[in-house]
């Protein structure tokens, strides 16, 4: 599998935009010179991942991180550019999302599960090693709304772990859990992936991407400013950006 | 492995079809209609009961305001019966219609967040309404059967598959209204009186026979008019319109169907940026 993203651009529009009354937008559209200015989130030109790789995404707030793992995952369109994907991307942008609240762990495994793509065979032949994994076998039968956060975090990242992803993209997944359940998810995500798998890992936790990551990309004001796969040097040489 | 080849770009067509590539979301379509059906017995008090209960309570006070104190005609018809197939009928259109009419609000969140092709949650809307909405028409139908005595025709086979039609209607024009109260908040406070608006103009609470020249005219682009008109004829064994405007009638549904899914999909397109 792999990534290639040629010319990729995506603005957002600035102030209340799109979302006035009704004779304002009949105005709008008759006096289409009223373009209101544009924010450029994100500006790539070329970027090429490979199969096998795992990228770490560092940056500051605002940098375009989060936007490119959108674009990555189908989420939102470009203005302008493409990508070629080859494979299926499964991304982790918020562990919580599709969880519904008023049924319990088990029936969210399989909705979410099923939502990332997962046939109901497949979810029930991993079904223990979700459970073993999150730590949750006593409360999996509570309904979701009376978790933790930390609880919701393990169960998410437990359905994502076991998914056959080609693709992972990964979206400050992990700020909310604790030391151990990071070690145990970035153990995981090592032991998990072979020569023919993509893994992006975008954080801010430094120690983890030295950790997982075999090549650094690193993202400042829409751009990438450095792409190296000397994961030390990198890290140091722009850990003031996260200070 | 497979490897599918994605595009990713920035065009954005209107005719644009994704058939394909909902076959391959069918264990998501699945799973919400699992959760829609699970979600309607968990905390509440009489939960799937309800279904039979509405319909039964609302025909009541249809019976009594416009059959005992308007006596209004019903083509000769016993009036509770009467009201009550109509009530049946039309919330196979209505219960589609207000659930779809909120989709890009409730559903922001997940939209935002994950890839999947948006009809999923229209079409599993639709599956799991028309689950529960069978167990009040069984139920009606074992009232009109047993209770009320009627004959019983194979002609009523048909009804079902007609009533998919009119569901499909429903979720048609509730995904249009769904563009609609995205953009502009205030439309969906006003869904129910769309609702009331769709029941009063059809000839639902009162037969074809009462309807005005005007209205008539109007029946032909109702797409639920002639449908269910058309159903209650085979049950009461009726004649009351043709069958010419009824094939122009079912067209009309068609376009609203088509225009609905290519308006849906390239609303859900372009709206992600400014939920």
């Amino acid at each position: 599998m792999s990534i290639k993203v040629a010319n990729l651009r995506k603005n957002y529009s600035k102030g209340v935009i799109d979302i006035k009354t009704f004779f304002f937008d009949l105005k709008k559209f008759f006096d289409k010179s009223n373009d209101k200015s544009q924010f450029t989130a994100l500006n790539i030109d070329n970027l090429n991942i490979n199969d096998g790789e795992i990228v770490g995404i560092i940056g500051k707030n605002g940098a375009g991180k989060s936007t490119f793992c959108k674009l990555l995952s189908r989420v939102t369109t470009p203005s302008s550019g493409s990508i070629i994907l080859e494979g299926k991307v499964i991304s982790m942008l918020e562990v919580n999302a599709g969880f519904h609240e008023q049924l319990t762990g088990l029936q969210n495994i399989y909705l979410r599960g099923s939502i990332l793509g997962m046939t109901k065979k497949e979810i029930n032949k991993n079904l223990n090693e979700i459970i073993e994994f999150s730590e949750l076998r006593e409360f999996i039968n509570t309904p979701v709304k009376r978790y933790s956060t930390g609880m919701c975090v393990k169960l998410g990242f437990a359905i994502g772990l076991h998914l056959k992803n080609k693709i992972l993209i990964c979206d400050e997944s992990l700020a909310v859990s604790d030391e151990k359940f990071k070690l145990k998810c970035i153990n995981r995500l090592k032991n998990n992936y072979n020569d023919e798998k993509i893994l992006i890992f975008v954080s801010h936790d430094l120690n983890l991407i030295k950790m997982l990551c075999k090549r650094i990309l690193v993202f400042d004001n829409s751009k990438i400013i450095d792409d190296s796969t000397d994961v030390d040097t990198i890290v140091d040489k722009y850990r003031f950006l996260e200070n | 492995m497979k490897n599918d080849i994605t595009i990713i770009n920035s065009e954005k067509k209107f005719f644009e079809i994704n058939f394909f590539e909902l076959m391959q979301f069918k264990n998501m379509i699945f799973f919400f209609t699992l959760r829609d059906l699970q979600t309607v017995y968990l905390q509440t008090i009489l939960g799937p009961l309800w279904l039979i209960l509405i319909p039964l309570i609302s025909s009541s006070m249809y019976t009594l305001i416009f059959g005992v104190i308007a006596n209004m005609p019903t083509d000769g018809i016993d009036q509770f019966i009467f009201f009550y197939t109509g009530t049946i009928f039309f919330s196979f259109f209505g219960t589609n219609f207000s659930r779809n009419s909120n989709l890009f609000n409730s559903y922001a969140n997940l939209m935002k967040l994950i890839y999947f092709p948006r009809l999923v949650i229209p079409i599993s809307t639709f599956f799991s309404n028309y689950f529960s909405l069978s167990i009040s028409l069984i139920f009606f139908m074992f009232v009109y059967i047993f209770i009320f005595n009627q004959p019983v025709n194979i002609n009523f086979l048909v009804i079902p598959f007609i009533l998919i039609y009119v569901s499909i209607i429903g979720c048609s024009l509730g995904m249009i209204f769904s563009c609609l109260t995205f953009k502009y908040k205030d439309l969906s406070n006003t869904v129910g009186l769309f609702s009331q608006l769709a029941l009063y103009i059809s000839p639902i609470v009162y037969p074809v026979s009462s309807m005005p020249n005007f209205l008539q005219k109007f029946s032909l682009i109702n797409p639920i008019a002639y449908p269910i008109a058309f159903m209650r004829d085979l049950l009461f064994e009726k004649n009351t319109f043709d069958i010419f405007f009824f094939y122009i009638n079912i067209s009309v549904g068609f376009v609203i169907i088509l225009f609905s899914y290519f308006l849906f999909n390239y609303f859900s397109k372009t709206f992600q940026d400014v939920v």
